[in-house]
């Protein structure tokens, strides 16, 4: 069998004066670039860095940029070529998840940028007095600062098992659940979307998703494959869309990955009638079903550009693809999630436990197997979709109560042990509204807890013990106190009478 | 002019510190919001609360991001906003 793909220094190294990085840090400033070489010799500093922490390959390292400059991809590249095992932290979470996280899986070091020490520090401090990671600081350019050793709890990871990361994903029973992604389950994928966009060192791919999606891991791992460079803007040019619209208009990217509310605020920011940056050939979007009618207002608005919708969870990888016909766009019809990649299979199971599977035309669960799947499948996406007459598939819904906001996977289970963990709850249910200006946002009903009398909970109060245990994407905008949860009549939480 | 500057950064820093950033220490009026977590999210908030609040619709393409990076700048742009829009 031959060996899959995996990133390396020395493949890096080759491709010598390439721009691998152009980073826009600054509005008027003009992006900063780092060629292959220059990556390849700051990546090699990393491994270094982790080699004197006693990391071998196979371990665990924990990774996180507040900042987002060059030092992501230097670290994420340096973790990667040196064997070890990244696994990326939220920047955006609670210390104290983050904390759990890392020590759930052994991590033996962090990887930080150096804004983002205290943040690093805040972590140290919920693993508590003599757990601290060990940790490699980087500036803002990906050059390794400085190293610090760490306290006792790291482990040793499997350096058989071939893990390039371990992602997370929301859990429903409160923790998040860590999805191992090898190198085979990468190499088939990035394979496959580098020959479908003939991706080729003349591109500019946009580093767009948080490095905790599977999103990211295109924008890195088939750029680099690729010899593509990665075009870097600053987090907080994804906060508005008229941030985003300025980095693309400077940063020029041929290929843009990303979840649909970010292209819909990026669309309703281009002044009316004025095209997307002409160089941009490719837009994927995925995550998400794409409103049909800003469907077609972004292919207006990008007409040299190929649509792709992608669709897969994190545990299967992008598992099934379409490319959108513009022509077909009639601000309508839904856009299929289209036919399986060629390396998944796929099926469609009956959702009435006889475990039949649905040829031709119906609806049923999907369930995927292949390379790119965790252990290889089969695996049951809870998601409903139709294949049509034509065999095209379509998403229509999910089975369970999962769901997505603004691309983010939340199992309202895992908020509602979050609440119920409050000594003044006795029961909490959650779910997710339409807010016609926010889009979909979470709202949640407890029942206080009778006896010991705990006197009047503030909402405000039960929503900061939440930001302190959740990422503030799984924090209610509303908590609402009930006397009794509604029920069915055969006695289990009513979620449609909350809705 | 002043006096509502005054008013408008009061109000958004409770806002802010109780609604959307939800923090127990308050805010410093330099402090960059976006490294206590403030992302497109709470700028939609942000937006909706002015809109409740002061009665000015603001569009997210007229947010430059520089200009509402820290709670005196954000005061400045929406307090403007609120002043032009009363004439």
């Amino acid at each position: 069998m031959v060996a899959p793909w995996r990133l390396r220094g020395d493949d890096l190294a080759a491709r010598g004066g390439a721009v691998a990085l152009a980073l826009r840090a600054a509005p008027a400033a003009p992006a900063a670039e780092v060629t292959y070489a220059e990556l390849a010799l700051r990546a090699a500093a990393v491994c270094r860095h982790l080699r004197r922490l006693d990391v071998l390959p196979g371990d665990p390292v924990a990774l996180v940029s507040t900042g987002r400059a060059l030092d992501e991809p230097v670290a994420l590249a340096g973790a990667l070529t040196s064997g070890a095992v990244a696994v990326p932290l939220d920047a955006s979470a609670p210390p104290a998840r983050l904390a759990r996280i890392a020590a759930a899986r052994g991590s033996r070091a962090l990887l930080v940028d150096a804004a983002g020490a205290p943040f690093a520090d805040a972590i140290d401090a919920a693993l508590g007095p003599g757990r601290a990671l060990a940790r490699v600081e980087l500036d803002p350019e990906g050059r390794a600062l400085s190293t610090r050793p760490g306290g006792a709890g790291a482990g040793r990871g499997d350096p058989a098992a071939d893990l390039a990361c371990i992602l997370h994903t929301s859990g429903s029973t409160g923790d998040p659940r860590p999805v191992p992604i090898p190198w085979s389950a990468l190499d088939p994928f990035t394979a496959w979307a580098i020959d479908l966009l003939a991706l080729s060192p003349r591109d500019r791919v946009l580093r767009v998703a948080e490095l905790i999606f599977d999103l990211a891991w295109f924008d890195h791992l088939a750029t680099l494959r690729a010899g593509a460079t990665l075009a870097l803007m600053s987090r907080r040019d994804l906060a508005s869309g008229r941030a985003l619209r300025d980095a693309i208009t400077a940063l020029a990217p041929t290929v843009i990955y990303g979840v649909p509310s970010m292209f819909l605020k990026l669309v309703a920011a281009l002044p009316a009638g004025a095209p997307l940056s002409p160089a941009l050939r490719a837009i994927l979007f995925a995550g998400e079903v794409f409103p049909p009618r800003e469907l077609a207002a972004l292919a207006a608005l990008a007409p040299a550009a190929a649509l792709y919708n992608l669709y897969g969870p994190t545990e299967t990888n992008v598992c099934t693809f379409h490319r959108v016909d513009p022509a077909s766009l009639d601000g309508a019809r839904e856009t299929p999630i289209g036919v399986p990649c060629p390396y998944a299979a796929c099926s469609l199971v009956a959702e009435d436990g006889s475990g039949r599977v649905i040829e031709g035309a119906g609806a049923g669960e999907l369930v995927v197997s292949g390379p790119t799947t965790i252990g290889g499948g089969p695996y049951a996406t809870r998601d409903r979709v139709e294949r049509a007459p034509d065999g095209l598939l379509y998403f229509r819904g999910r089975i369970d109560r999962m769901v997505k906001i603004r691309g983010y996977r939340v199992e309202p289970g895992e908020i509602e042990a979050a609440l119920s963990s409050h000594p003044a709850v006795r029961q909490a249910a959650v779910i997710a509204v339409e807010d016609p200006r926010l889009g979909r946002t979470l709202r949640a009903f407890i029942a206080m807890a009778p006896v010991p009398p705990v006197g009047e909970i503030e909402e405000r109060e039960l929503r900061l013990y939440l930001a302190e245990r959740l990422p503030g994407y799984m924090v209610p905008d509303r908590i609402a106190v009930m006397d009794e949860l509604p029920r069915t009549a055969t006695g289990k939480i009513d979620y449609r009478a909350l809705g | 002019m002043d006096a509502d500057l005054e008013a408008v950064r009061r109000a958004l820093h409770d806002h802010l510190v109780r609604e959307i950033l939800l923090r127990r220490a308050p805010i410093r009026p330099e402090e960059d919001l976006f490294e206590l977590g403030f992302d497109s999210m709470s700028l939609a908030r942000v937006l909706v609360f002015v809109e409740e609040r002061w009665g000015v619709a603001i569009p997210d393409e007229d947010v430059v991001i520089d200009e509402i990076a820290t709670l005196d700048r954000m005061a400045r742009f929406v307090a403007g906003r609120v002043a032009a829009a009363r004439g």
